[in-house]
């Protein structure tokens, strides 16, 4: 903070990843209202509920353990080396909290190596924590309606604070293993973010099991639609919005990574440092959600709310390659990831009776499966970082991305941690309060219903 | 005292401006408390919640019904 240039960088940084995280509320926001939406009256309070809690229990598992993951396990640790020092994102370190950077007083930290981090810490703190929240969001979708909250809570932790900051330590940290050795590109996280939280989505839902009346005595899947789907519209709209944000969050607004000839080069860098433009990813952006919108028009009939999930499966199917695609081919890309997304989650729900209310195994699961695997093949060749002794992309590498990504660090943890939580009986909500409705404490079972109410219930189970 | 800073003068010497500095590792051990705390708070009231609304539904009346606000 000594020159004008580096304190301007410094308060720069600082504002533009302020900006970002304000923006990537909105798909906090966006996730509520649409899970309403999508839920029936009966389970809205608890709906509601079990996503606001995301916010303060990650926020605080965040702090206490999920920032310093992401610095200290690039390596493995025990793959490219050690378990590295990271004394900056501690829970009880100094620049956890207000600081102005002129001195220190805890035993390995100093201004000259980490003095930067005083400055910086709080909002790069928080907009990794937006994408925590957003992580555990999406699972969220794909539990409606009969998860116990409780149980819900202790899923979003995991995913939301330990798995997705381990692959992002592992392949979306510029020295990596994963970058290192496979050369693993995922720019705008369609495997980091969306793949991992699919597959962590799709093995809880597995062991968790259909909504009571999804499938009939046949097997056929009934279509539970929307109560609102005017929320859903003004929900998947705001996640559009809060997007942006998220794309910008993804990006170093100002770096000098250097010139051929040892001088500067200040410029945008995607997560591992190489140089990009905020008009590339606006571009490529714009037109992936394009070409998902497009496709989805098409594949889905004109179902306006599978044109919106589409128009995300687009995105997230783009992304993993959006700082480098031509925006037609991003459009393009899109247009397959929505193709993907739509026939993945109706195939799904056919032959493995998945009953996922949202689409979020599918949105973020298979399309962010598909745009790794889709890069692989477009960025065949192109260096993975600055550092030319790093693997290039290639389709391998992002396959194994894809599986660890998915499934290694996704669906695995996921149906494992929900067949414990299933063993102790506190996984899902008792039978006979799912049929009566989530929120019958709060909000009293209305008397004209009160008979039919009971007549239903007769007929089931009441143990749970 | 809660802190060392005595004056903003020399801001580019100055480092934590928190109260209490040195107490890190304490507010540390009070966050995994409060974390733990209520996970296991949530597990247990959710579970007697759970087994209210199953009496309720085996026959006792529905909630509302009691104070005729149906």
């Amino acid at each position: 903070m000594d020159n004008e240039l580096s304190a301007f960088i410094t308060i720069f940084t600082e504002f533009y990843y302020w900006v970002t995280v304000v923006f990537m509320f909105f798909i906090h926001v966006g996730f509520c209202v649409y899970e309403v939406g999508a839920s029936r009256w009966r389970n809205h309070k608890h709906t509601l509920l079990k996503n606001t809690m995301i916010i303060p229990l990650v926020t605080v598992t965040w702090y206490l353990f999920g920032w310093w993951i992401y610095f200290a396990v690039p390596n493995g640790p025990g793959i490219t080396g050690p378990l590295l020092e990271a004394g900056w994102a501690t829970p009880w370190s100094e620049f956890m909290g207000s600081h102005l950077g002129g001195s220190t007083f805890q035993e390995g930290l100093s201004v000259e190596n980490d003095g930067w981090w005083a400055r910086i810490n709080g909002v790069f703190f928080a907009a990794f924590l937006l994408f925590s929240w957003t992580a555990a969001s999406i699972v969220s979708g794909a539990c409606l309606e009969r998860i116990r909250p409780s149980a819900y809570w202790i899923l979003a932790v995991c995913i939301g604070s330990f798995f997705w900051v381990i692959d992002a330590a592992w392949g979306w940290h510029p020295d990596g293993w994963m970058v290192q050795l496979l050369g693993y590109h995922d720019a705008y996280a369609s495997g980091v973010i969306h793949a991992i939280a699919g597959g962590f989505a799709l093995g809880v839902i597995i062991v968790l099991g259909p909504r009571i009346g999804k499938f009939r005595a046949d097997g056929t899947p009934r279509n539970i639609n929307p109560h609102n789907p005017w929320l859903v519209t003004v929900g998947l709209f705001l996640i559009f919005s809060g997007f942006w944000g998220f794309y910008v969050a993804c990006n170093i607004p100002m770096l000098d990574v250097g010139a051929g000839d040892g001088g500067s080069y200040f410029t945008a860098t995607n997560i591992y440092l190489t140089p990009t433009t905020l008009s590339a990813i606006t571009f490529n952006f714009l037109m992936s959600l394009s070409g998902g919108m497009l496709s989805a028009f098409i594949v889905s009939k004109g179902d306006v709310l599978w044109i919106y999930y589409g128009g995300l499966a687009g995105v997230i199917g783009a992304s993993a390659g959006n700082d480098l695609y031509h925006p037609i081919q991003a459009l393009i890309i899109g247009m397959g990831g929505a193709w993907v997304c739509y026939k993945g989650h109706f195939f799904a729900e056919r032959v493995f009776k998945i009953d996922d209310p949202l689409g979020a195994v599918a949105v973020h699961g298979y399309a962010g499966v598909y745009g790794l695997i889709i890069a692989g093949f477009m960025l065949w060749g192109y260096p993975a970082s600055m550092n030319p002794d790093y693997a290039h992309v290639s389709p391998l590498g992002q396959l194994a991305g894809a599986a660890i990504m998915f499934g290694l660090l996704g669906f695995l943890p996921g149906f494992i941690i929900a067949k414990i939580l299933s063993a102790f009986g506190v996984l899902r909500v008792p039978r006979g309060v799912e049929l009566a409705g989530l929120d019958l404490r709060e909000i009293h079972v209305r008397y004209e219903e009160k008979e039919e109410l009971r007549a239903a219930l007769a007929k089931e189970p009441m143990d749970g | 005292m809660s802190t060392g800073l005595e004056n903003w003068s020399n801001p580019e010497t100055i480092g934590a401006i928190y109260p209490f500095v040195g107490s890190e590792m304490l507010m540390f051990g009070l966050l995994v408390a409060i974390w733990l705390l209520w996970h296991i708070i949530c597990l247990v009231t959710e579970s007697h919640e759970w087994d209210g609304d199953l009496q309720t539904l085996a026959g006792k009346p529905l909630p509302g019904e009691e104070y005729g606000d149906n």
